[in-house]
């Protein structure tokens, strides 16, 4: 095995740098924040046809087929959301919106949405904000998304710190010491409206619920996973730290 | 024009449908009190007190033990009948003393898998810290309300995390990896708030004479109301009893 461990470095260096370039979640076509009303309009056409049935007409994540459903579908009234690019307390960004629902969830009941039209994502992205007046109330209060800088080559001593980091800032507790998602608080935890939830098992990268680019999962550690129990490491480790920790899960765990 | 027809129509919409937030309410200014009366009382409740709850300690156990704990969301003394941790303060106040200066900065100590205190009264928009005496994982989850949610992990090498709630506001805060840890964090617009001793009483100090309203919150019985007039040089008794139906 250690004979080999050149040939992965290398490997790994090599899948690190030709990796797809962000293509979705383009600025908002409406910079000001404030899109006509027939947009809307349409979104919430769009919305009763396309979500209601999972996030209800109401956007109360209670809609006909909730109750079959786990994860629960997202009650979008309190303006928390699972993948933001804001710190922790932070709103999501309009991209950040069109990003989730062009992507989807992975391993959730939530698609992509990526067979709608750009535009009618947009529309969808403004009705959506309706639901919470938090949209409104906390425009003036300045969150800009943290700053994600370039990735760190994920070269054997970054991977060999992430993983004594994990071991240290005791990501085990809830993702477990295999990143299967058993660790030792994982059967109590709770989202922020009391319902069940498990954590990610790292080991399938596939469905990380913010993606599985080196960008996507600094920023799910930076910022945390909205209304869930996973919260935010960016006061407790360093840029640096938090890249090491992301080519233990990309290298190591979740390969 | 539609864009801005429909920004003014959304502006007015605003001011008629959402209600004014709280924290827009509190108007406070801190001054010189020459003339200042005293309010003390206590705070009981006769009714059933439920049993203690058993936890289970599922993570960290070298730290925090491996015996199930008792926690209990309602302490009620035997003798006197008096509620710990019930939060006291004038909601119309709008003049009297600053806050006094402390020591240290205000903390809430991580300790034993338990946030000592429960019940920590903090200034509006004043930086306090999350103390972590653990050594292990903890995180400060806190939900809705007038602040913004938020969820930030305390690893056992961050010894002090500074934090600060802007508005007014009694907000939960809970510890996922420990699901038995809750804390309470009152976010004050001025200093005339008081917590329960054990034996349920309190006393709130320098109050200027006025008649104001004295709002009562505990976690588990809810939130009561009074009025109280305050007189200079004198001590006014306020003794609430908590309704003991269901």
């Amino acid at each position: 095995m250690r004979t080999l461990q050149p040939v992965i470095g290398a490997l790994a260096a090599v899948t690190f740098l030709v990796s797809p370039a962000q293509t979705i979640g383009q600025e908002s076509p409406w910079r000001d924040g404030t899109p006509d009303p027939s947009v809307v309009e349409s979104g919430r056409r769009l919305y009763l046809r396309k979500c209601a049935f999972c996030h209800g007409a109401g956007g109360r994540g209670d809609g006909s087929v909730s109750r079959y459903v786990f994860p629960k579908p997202r009650d979008l009234s309190m303006g928390l959301f699972k993948i933001r690019s804001t710190p922790t307390g932070g709103l999501p960004t309009d991209p950040d919106l069109f990003k989730t629902l062009s992507r989807g969830l992975p391993g959730t009941t939530m698609p992509s949405w990526s067979n709608l039209s750009t535009m009618q994502r947009w529309q969808l992205v403004s009705y959506i904000k309706t639901f919470s007046d938090r949209f409104e109330n906390e425009m003036d209060l300045e969150l800009q998304p943290i700053t994600i800088g370039s990735p760190k080559p994920p070269y054997p001593e970054s991977v060999a710190s992430g993983q004594r980091l994990f071991l240290q800032a005791q990501c085990w507790t809830c993702h477990g010491m295999k990143g299967k998602g058993d660790g030792p608080s994982s059967h109590t935890l709770v989202d922020d409206w009391d319902y069940p939830i498990v954590p990610a098992d790292l080991t399938t990268s596939r469905n990380w619920r913010g993606g599985y680019q080196p960008e996507d999962v600094y920023r799910s550690i930076a910022v945390g996973i909205g209304g869930t129990p996973m919260p935010s490491f960016s006061d407790a480790l360093t840029e640096d730290q938090l890249w090491d920790i992301v080519n233990y899960l990309l290298w190591n765990i979740g390969s | 024009m539609p864009r801005f027809r429909w920004i003014t129509t959304a502006c007015f919409a605003t001011l008629a449908v959402v209600p004014s937030p709280a924290h827009s309410l509190q108007e406070y200014a801190p001054g010189d009190v020459a003339e200042v009366g005293t309010i003390r009382g206590a705070i009981t409740f006769r009714g059933e007190v439920p049993a203690a709850r058993m936890v289970k300690i599922t993570a960290d156990p070298e730290v925090c033990g491996v015996e199930p704990r008792f926690t209990s969301d309602l302490l009620v003394t035997d003798e006197s009948y008096g509620v710990k941790n019930v939060v006291i303060w004038l909601s119309d106040i709008q003049e009297g003393k600053g806050w006094e200066p402390t020591a240290e900065p205000r903390t809430l100590n991580q300790k034993g898998c338990t946030f000592i205190p429960r019940v920590l009264v903090v200034p509006a928009g004043e930086r306090f810290f999350a103390v972590n005496s653990d050594g292990i994982l903890h995180n400060l989850h806190t939900r809705g309300g007038e602040n913004r949610p938020i969820n930030k992990a305390q690893p056992g090498f961050l010894e002090r995390l500074p934090l600060k709630l802007r508005y007014p506001d009694i907000v939960r805060v809970e510890c996922d990896a420990h699901d038995w840890m809750i804390a309470w964090i009152v976010v004050a617009a001025h200093p005339y708030y008081a917590v329960t001793e054990s034996d349920g009483s309190f006393r709130l100090e320098n109050v200027p004479p006025g008649t104001f309203t004295m709002q009562v919150w505990h976690e588990r019985l809810g939130t009561l109301t009074r009025e109280v007039t305050v007189l200079a040089d004198a001590e006014v008794s306020v003794d609430i009893e908590y309704p003991a139906g269901p």
